[in-house]
């Protein structure tokens, strides 16, 4: 019996099909291309933010623009994924149509809403002196043990580091944190487009196989 | 040693093999899923999953269905309320060895 094999034998069936399932999901490197697009127009919309108060109204639209632009991006994801694997990619990752796991989702809402809740409090602190720069290094580690928890292979725990990396030397420097902010989300956004480009650049490269 | 090792003479030898075993728990956590999905999810050659594919059907674990999405041909494969009640089995049989 190979490594595999037995590797396979000590695991559970769940636990085998959620490992499959995972590495099925990142193969292709659209996730992080979509997660990496988020990060990258949340860095303008930070900037936006800081400077709507004496601005004009047109800047206020564009603004809301961005924001709602920004909103809608991030809850269709999941649908524009699986859009483009079903319409693009379907000869290559084959076709699956995955269980509708509702309980999963609350648990991500529930997390969601106290990531919301912890952040609101933390910009009502932000006022105190010296505690915004370490929600800077707290944002990097979070992204970074997101990054590490959701991935699980290398690719993952390099972007992960980078940002962990990127939120500590912001949080040590000087400059403001709308600025700082504004260069993490640049830099995490970056990153993981660059890494998702990698990965599905190499994935439309590997030879297709014709089916049964 | 465990007292519930003479147990695992009862596993399903169909399921236990290590490919089929891959197939199958995949198979519990979608609803459906085509050939080559299980093939690039597997690592398995073609001519691997296919013979896992046909003693699981065979067994009546899983059904296969050959139909078209738009122009792409898919062999559709599900897990059946049988292959369903299997690996439940095994779950219980292998936690009980274990």
């Amino acid at each position: 019996m190979n490594e595999t094999s037995s590797r396979l034998l000590e695991e559970s069936p769940d636990a085998i099909a959620r490992r499959l399932l995972q590495k099925a999901h990142t193969q292709d490197g659209l996730p992080e291309m979509c997660v990496g697009l988020l990060f990258l127009l949340a860095a303008p919309l930070n900037w936006m933010s800081s400077q709507l108060d004496g601005s004009s109204m047109a800047f206020k639209d564009a603004y809301v623009g961005v924001y709602v632009l920004w909103l809608l991006l991030a809850v269709s994801i999941p649908w524009l994924i699986q859009w483009m694997r079903r319409r693009f990619l379907v000869e290559h990752e084959g076709y699956v149509a995955l269980k509708s796991n509702k309980r999963t989702l609350i648990r991500i809402l529930l997390v969601g809403a106290v990531v919301c809740i912890f952040l609101g409090f933390a910009a009502l602190w932000l006022k105190l002196p010296g505690l915004d720069r370490w929600i800077l290094a707290a944002l990097g580690l979070f992204v970074c043990a997101v990054w590490s928890l959701i991935g699980q292979t290398l690719r993952f725990r390099i972007v992960g580091a980078l940002n962990a990396a990127t939120g500590t030397l912001l949080a040590l420097n000087g400059l403001s944190i709308e600025i700082s902010l504004g260069i993490f989300y640049g830099v995490s956004g970056l990153a993981s487009l660059l890494s998702g480009l990698v990965v599905f650049i190499r994935f439309l490269h590997l030879p297709i196989e014709a089916g049964e | 040693m465990s007292k519930n090792i003479p147990r695992l003479a009862e596993i399903d030898r169909v399921i236990h093999e290590p490919g089929r075993l891959m197939i199958v728990a995949l198979l519990a956590a979608v609803e459906e899923a085509d050939f080559q999905y299980l093939r690039q999810t597997t690592g398995l050659t073609q001519g691997n999953l296919s013979t896992h594919l046909s003693k699981l059907e065979a067994a009546g674990y899983v059904s296969v269905e050959k139909t078209f999405r738009g122009k792409y041909p898919l062999t559709l494969c599900r897990l059946t309320e049988r292959g369903s009640e299997a690996l439940d089995g095994y779950r219980r049989v292998i936690k009980g060895a274990l």
